[in-house]
């Protein structure tokens, strides 16, 4: 199951109803990438815009942010640059291509598909 | 004899937090940091940690899945202590599953040691927090410790996927029906329920990508669990808190009932049990109230 997954995901294979997960896993190791910790700050905006579902589970933001559930910095790691050189090789060596985030041209056929 | 054991023995530890328990599961890190003072455990932090790659590491690049969780046992290994614990269910599986191979397959040791630089053959031991409460201080030790029992509370353990399986991997408890946090919610005096839901899937990593499969999934377990007659729901996994507590009002809403059920970590409940002020285990934190319930059972 997990390697046809992980094949489907190299191929550019996705369900129809299901796009918005491989872009969820997109959005999400672009970020470990970037600050080696999860800024969850930046997964969900980055993801609602991407998704476009730009004002999703708003009602919830105050009351996370009332109760410190939200860091409105990232965590420094100083690691990061071995994290990124992870990232590059483990790319190379399983012969994923490169991460990239959704392009332009996939919102808006996301957003003209809603 | 149990207790002569453990008050002889040191229990040392490397502590991965993950990511989680630095946001939106910060009352986890803070309450479980709590028990293991109360208990005398000592959980060093692993110094500059990094992400272990989550669910979605694991679900698109292989080695990266593999890759991340051995950076942070490297990182242990050169604390030197042979055991590193956490608390997150996820970052849990994803060490113990990295671990495991690595300590397996050869294979798989050249690529990692190709994209790391460094080599690595599994030899830290990796535990959730749980199991050492329950298997190395032992229940024994932890009864002595109650100072405030938790009478009357009647508690749904809750363990959802990644904690006990796959059973070959975790080698955590009995994978159909586990039951080392009933055995600890017990101890602490309260009364951990018989219900059908235990090892049931909340959905979990999809909460953001597939709301309706999470927000149906919670529902399920959080109506067994409330038809079960539970006053709290008790977890070990910060995503299943987050789905079963954040998403319990959205949850009301879509499926128009009332549930109004508390999720809490094992961590706060045995904490007030050891003795603990609430605001040192973060009591405050949770969406759905749970002062109402244990202020009417004589707990606050």
């Amino acid at each position: 199951m997990d390697v046809l997954r992980r094949f489907a995901y190299r191929s550019g294979v996705y369900p129809i109803k299901g796009r918005n997960v491989p872009l969820f896993n997109k959005v999400f190791l672009r970020n470990i990438e970037k600050y080696g910790r999860l800024f969850e700050m930046s997964l969900i905006g980055t993801f609602n815009m991407l998704s476009g579902t730009p004002f999703k589970d708003t009602s919830l933001a105050p009351k996370m942010f009332l109760r410190h559930k939200i860091n409105l910095l990232p965590e420094k790691v100083k690691g990061i640059k071995e994290i990124r050189g992870i990232f590059k090789k483990a790319g190379k060596v399983s012969r994923a291509k490169k991460q990239s985030l959704i392009t332009i041209g996939e919102l808006i056929h996301n957003y003209l598909k809603r | 004899v149990e207790s002569i054991i453990a008050d002889k023995k040191t229990f040392k530890y490397a502590y991965f937090p993950g990511c989680s328990l630095k946001s939106t599961s910060k009352e986890y890190d803070i309450s479980a940091r709590e028990v293991a003072s109360s208990l005398g455990v000592i959980l060093k932090e692993i110094p500059d940690w990094t992400c272990c790659g989550a669910t979605p590491a694991h679900l698109t690049m292989h080695i990266l899945s593999i890759g991340l969780p051995v950076k942070i046992l490297l990182q242990v290994k050169e604390m030197g202590i042979s055991e590193v614990v956490t608390c997150c269910a996820a970052c849990f599986s994803r060490l113990k599953f990295a671990n495991d191979i690595m300590s397996k397959d050869q294979l798989h040791r050249e690529m990692v040691s190709r994209v790391l630089s460094k080599k690595y053959e599994g030899e830290v031991s990796v535990r959730h927090f749980l199991d050492v409460l329950v298997n190395e201080y032992g229940i024994e030790s932890i009864s002595k410790k109650i100072v405030k029992p938790l009478k009357g509370l009647k508690v749904a353990c809750y363990y959802g996927c990644l904690l006990v399986r796959p059973p070959e991997v975790t080698k955590f408890d009995d994978s159909e029906d586990p039951h080392f946090m009933d055995d600890l919610i017990n101890v602490t005096g309260a009364e951990a329920i018989s219900w059908p839901y235990k090892t049931e899937c909340c959905g979990a990593s999809h909460s953001l990508s597939n709301t309706e499969i999470v927000l149906r999934l919670s529902n399920d377990i959080l109506r067994f669990a409330k038809e079960s007659g539970a006053d709290v729901v008790a977890v070990a996994c910060p995503m299943c808190q987050s789905n079963l507590d954040l998403r319990q009002g959205e949850i009301e809403k879509r499926y128009e009932t009332k549930i109004n059920l508390p999720v809490l970590y094992f961590t706060q409940l045995l904490g007030l049990a050891l003795g603990a002020e609430s605001k040192n285990l973060g009591l405050n934190m949770h969406l759905v109230n749970p002062f109402k319930i244990l202020q009417e059972k004589g707990l606050l």
